[in-house]
């Protein structure tokens, strides 16, 4: 199990180094001079030339790019994550502020996703073919169906606007700082990111468990005089859980990208809005640094669940 | 021959009467084919011009001559829903076709040779799976701009994973068939052998994916378009339509203007999602 642990963490470093590289190469033919969006238009215009040069030359922009690239990553990997070109704020400071709430939103919103779209997932293939189960599924698509942005907005409308309960948006209010002054600010967006979620759980779990039912081995275990329940969890549900697994780790983007959109609408302060606001002005070292984090997370978080299969079926540790 | 053609006919037959007894995929087949026909005969169905502003118009309640009113520059709400179908609709089959393309040659490359060139493939399809689309092609909008064809483009480059990894399965498990064998000794070449006798077994589950992607691609167009990121703001998208409701007054005191779109939008998904489902089924392909 050990071995196989650190296999795939020592796999990990070459993808994270792809992926900057090819976002590095990338962000640098966007186009538009990020100088531009540091100053405001009638001072550049009184800039002289030799001024412009000598501004481009202390934020190192001159360089070519494999150094500028080396230059990146060696003070990342110092802990100097940069400035943003924009704000002059630091990139660590602004991170330790972001990245906390998408977290929480995120998290919640797995946890949420995974026990009801495991829960109605399991309790359609029980009930096989049944009103519960023909209304399980047309949720299900219907669930997949229906754009994350716009069921914000519907519930914005509906719970804040018209019935007053939730805020609209937001994390937390003025002068409150606990966490439960925030859970009404986390209803609504943990909802709406959940649901697609949800429903995709959902519908592996039904399959994979109707697929596995059918298997021998449950015949067996019934014909032994197990209990039902022990049968269809036991026997049933942990063998179906493992092809879930998968589509759980396939699904995690999924989720951020959810995230980055429903944090707009919701106009909650998290990574999400900070890459949308720092892409609109070409704020490169914000946008570089953060969908790193955002790949470095996803990659830790596809690792710890393929480590949870592992454990839940030892072929695939053995493979 | 005669006999095999009857054959075939019948197994038609029978996939389509499977078809007709999933009354949901039928729903979504007829849904899917109005909203499409709709779009394409635009110009019969509303005699306005989706761009057209009207200053003296602006925000009219539904009548007679606007039948869903009219939006805060005084353009009539039903044309540019239709035409903004057109758009969204575009996008969705575009990108889909394009990315499974490109999904299914790199697949089939990958499933056929196996061995390095399947390790490098499949280590690529890993590392974009592993990265959220969203963020990529916001990546990818900053880097070629915004446009409808860039947009396209965009989506073909960043979705073809799927496809790829399903017909690299696929094929895999193919190649250890004997008819492969009999290709081979025959001298047929491997490219030969790739896409014309292995890529056609292939086919049901592509489909199914195609028509899924389509659903997928457009709600990604419609969610970058809010966004303001998607396709440019002077063209009407379904999308596009709803960006107008970032206003706040006309969230709450015109709510019409973008809960219409935003179910025109949920239908589309829904009906195409509920006919590739049936097509699942008929073409009995394992998820």
């Amino acid at each position: 199990m050990l071995g196989y642990f650190f296999k795939r963490v020592l796999l990990l470093i070459p993808k994270l180094l792809i992926i900057s590289i090819l976002i590095f190469i990338g962000l640098s033919f966007v186009p538009g001079d990020p100088i531009d969006h540091l100053i405001p238009p009638d001072q550049r215009a009184k800039l002289s030339p030799v001024q412009l040069e000598t501004l481009r030359e202390s934020l190192g922009l001159n360089e070519k790019l494999p150094v500028r690239y080396l230059r990146w990553i060696s003070g990342v990997l110092k802990g100097d994550f940069g400035y943003s070109m924009v704000s002059g704020a630091s990139i660590r400071v602004m991170i330790a502020r972001r990245l906390p709430a998408t977290l929480e939103l995120a998290f919640f919103g797995l946890v949420i996703a995974n026990i009801l779209g495991l829960t109605l997932g399991y309790i359609s293939s029980i009930k096989h073919n049944s009103i519960i189960d023909y209304t399980n599924t047309t949720l299900g698509i219907i669930g997949t169906s229906v754009p994350e942005f716009f069921l914000g907005l519907c519930c914005i409308a509906i719970f804040s606007l018209h019935l007053g309960w939730l805020p609209t948006g937001g994390r937390v209010a003025v002068g409150k700082e606990t966490f439960f002054d925030r859970i009404e600010y986390l209803v609504l967006p943990v909802l709406c990111l959940a649901i697609g979620y949800i429903a995709t759980l959902m519908r592996y779990t039904r399959g994979s468990m109707l697929d596995v039912l059918n298997k021998d081995y449950i015949k067996a275990a019934r014909s032994k005089g197990i209990s039902e329940f022990r049968v269809n969890c036991n026997h049933g549900l942990r063998n179906a859980l493992i092809p879930v697994m998968i589509i759980l780790v396939n699904r995690i983007p999924v989720l951020v990208s959810g995230a980055v959109i429903i944090e707009n609408i919701f106009n909650y302060p998290g990574m999400g809005r900070m890459i949308l606001d720092a892409i609109s002005c070409s704020d490169i070292p914000v946008v570089m640094f953060s969908t790193m984090v955002i790949a470095t997370m996803i990659l830790v978080s596809s690792l710890l669940v393929d480590m949870l299969a592992a454990l839940l079926d030892p072929r695939i540790r053995f493979n | 021959m005669n006999t095999k053609k009857t054959i075939k006919s019948s197994i038609a037959k029978r996939n389509i009467q499977k078809f007709y007894t999933n009354r949901l995929a039928l729903f979504g087949l007829i849904v899917v084919a109005i909203l499409i026909i709709m779009s394409l005969i635009a110009p019969f169905i509303t005699p306005h011009d989706p761009n057209y502003v009207d200053s003296y118009k602006r925000l009219q309640a539904p009548s007679s001559e606007h039948w869903l009113g009219t939006d805060n520059a005084g353009r009539d709400l039903f044309a540019r829903l239709v035409y903004g179908g057109r758009v969204s609709i575009l996008v969705g089959i575009a990108s889909a076709l394009g990315a499974s393309i490109i999904g299914v040659i790199l697949g089939c490359i990958a499933g056929y040779f196996g061995g390095k060139v399947d390790a490098i493939i499949l280590y690529f399809c890993e590392t974009f799976v592993s990265f959220p689309s969203t963020i990529l092609v916001l990546v990818m909008v900053g880097l070629v701009g915004r446009g409808l064809s860039n947009l396209i483009i965009i989506f073909c480059v960043t979705g073809w994973m799927g496809v790829a990894r399903i017909v690299r399965s696929k094929i895999m498990s193919l190649r250890e068939e004997p008819f492969v064998e009999s290709c081979i000794a025959n001298g047929i070449s491997g490219i030969s052998i790739m896409f014309r006798h292995l890529l056609p077994n292939t086919l049901g589950p592509v489909i199914v994916s195609i028509t899924l992607a389509t659903a997928d691609f457009v709600l990604e167009e419609s969610a970058l378009s809010f966004l303001g990121i998607g396709v440019p703001p002077n063209v009407a998208t379904w999308g596009n339509i709803i960006n107008s409701a970032k206003s706040l007054d006309i969230f709450q005191n015109h709510p019409m203007l973008w809960v219409v779109p935003g179910l025109m939008i949920s239908l589309f998904a829904l009906s195409v999602n509920f006919f590739g489902d049936g097509l699942r089924d008929v073409l009995d392909v394992r998820q």
